[in-house]
């Protein structure tokens, strides 16, 4: 599950460096409504990987940050697809499942089990309506491009300090609504300021870790690293990272809160299936980092930072309040007193 | 006896510091949160520079710091903050228990060294 096949990947959106996109399964036969889809994807800022009915659950199964899953009522030879939709509804039941049906057939000719499958359907040419489904489910939460740009400068920043000597790359932004792990460990800590309370949670494999570690690329300096040194890694990677947010964004007043009812949601996480709930099927903002080692005698690691403000949300008051927001700290030097 | 104590939660900070003092040629002691702090400070009185997290489990920081001046009674140590943390108002906590120095992390020895081995001097 934790490396992703290569399956046929759709035209990629060409948004700016930090614009949020969402990535996709689209299991379509058709080259006429897949053109027409590309399309589509492109103005809706989607990346797809195209799967056949067979090879679909597979793709599925190797991919853990999707947004939604595109199929088409018929496959190629005719036979319908509920069977599939079934099966990919019951294997990743968080995701949207959008479905293109033939001019004049609606939900109500579907099975149950297929139309309760369902997020909505489209038809044929009908794009307008699949953009709804689109800005429905996918993007109905607005993460303004300068605080994506500003979380992402405050984690590579933090990702160098603690890997030393390493190259740091990130891919675009993306917004997923799958609730699955990533690797064996994760951190997860709360943030907050005056328009949002969530988690941010840091997702990554022990092995990969250990072996910078062993490599003497990271800040702790023992001979027989375990994975309590990994976990001691990524502890001070989120530190840093939250105290950057809240060294930028500050607080929410201790003093505003008093008499109000503070909300607080069960976080859910299911071990055996790498499954973690924080409550909320909101869309959650993703970053997909990768440490390499530009001597190349290392394996890439990869570390993925979610974002879940399933508290708070409100990126109207950002935009008001982020004229006020405090200067980046420098950090690394000492203020003398 | 130490010359340095530094007293941080992540083992990843205080194998960080305590390595790039150590070879310095700078002696050093550390501890878990703020509470073994003040043990190690109390066992150890002739330390001349403690480096202190804010956050920590069992004892924050500017507690410690507070405690060492009050209870341990000890006014003359040097006290640094290293911390993710840059709030005025924990600043000025700190300065008023008598701090040296604030340092957001992540830590940058060779921008302390010299202030270092003048205070453990």
């Amino acid at each position: 599950m934790n490396s992703p096949l290569n399956p046929d990947v759709m035209a990629q959106p060409t948004p700016s460096e930090h614009e949020v996109l969402s990535k996709v399964i689209v299991v379509e036969h058709d080259a006429q409504s897949l053109a027409a889809m590309k399309a589509c994807f492109e103005e809706c800022k989607l990346g797809g990987y195209r799967a056949s009915p067979e090879s679909a659950p597979a793709v599925l199964g190797a991919n853990i940050d999707l947004g939604a899953i595109f199929l088409s009522e018929v496959d190629g030879n005719g036979h319908d697809c509920f069977a599939l939709v079934h099966a990919l509804h019951m294997a990743r039941p968080d995701l949207p499942v959008f479905m293109r049906m033939a001019p004049g057939h609606g939900v109500e000719d579907l099975p149950e089990a297929v139309s309760k499958a369902l997020a909505g359907v489209y038809a044929t040419g009908d794009y307008g309506r699949a953009k709804e489904l689109i800005e429905t489910y996918l993007f109905s939460r607005h993460y303004p491009n300068e605080f994506v740009s500003e979380i992402k400068g405050m984690t590579l920043a933090a990702l160098r300090a603690s890997f030393k000597g390493m190259q740091v790359e990130v891919e675009q932004p993306y917004i997923v609504k799958d609730k699955l792990i990533y690797g064996e460990l994760f951190s997860l800590i709360p943030l907050e300021s005056n328009w949002c309370r969530g988690y941010m949670m840091l997702q990554s494999e022990e092995e990969k870790i250990l072996d910078i570690i062993r490599a003497k690329k990271t800040t702790v300096n023992t001979p027989e690293p375990t994975f309590r040194h990994v976990n001691a890694v990524l502890g001070e990677l989120s530190n840093m990272v939250w105290g950057s947010f809240k060294n930028r964004y500050g607080l929410k007043s201790l003093q505003d809160g008093l008499g109000q009812v503070r909300v607080e949601i069960p976080i859910i996480v299911n071990h055996m299936r790498k499954y973690i709930s924080f409550g909320s099927d909101d869309a959650q903002l993703c970053f997909k980092f990768t440490v390499t080692d530009p001597d190349g005698k290392l394996d890439s690691s990869v570390l993925y930072q979610k974002f879940i403000f399933s508290l708070d949300w409100a990126p109207e008051k950002y935009d008001e309040s982020n004229q006020n927001v405090n200067e980046l700290v420098s950090s690394g030097e000492l203020e003398l007193f | 006896m130490a010359q340095v104590l530094v007293v941080d939660d992540s083992d990843a900070v205080r194998s960080e510091v305590s390595g790039f003092l150590s070879k310095n040629g700078i002696t050093v002691a550390t501890a878990v949160d703020g509470k073994d702090g003040l043990v190690k400070i109390k066992g150890d009185p002739g330390v001349k520079l403690i480096f202190a997290d804010v956050n920590m489990p069992n004892m924050d920081g500017l507690t410690m710091v507070e405690k060492i001046r009050s209870e341990v009674g000890n006014k003359t140590v040097n006290i640094i903050m290293l911390t993710t943390e840059s709030d005025a108002g924990m600043k000025e906590r700190g300065k008023a228990a008598g701090i040296k120095g604030w340092i957001v992390k992540p830590f940058n020895g060779a921008n302390v060294l010299d202030a270092v081995k003048k205070m453990v001097a």
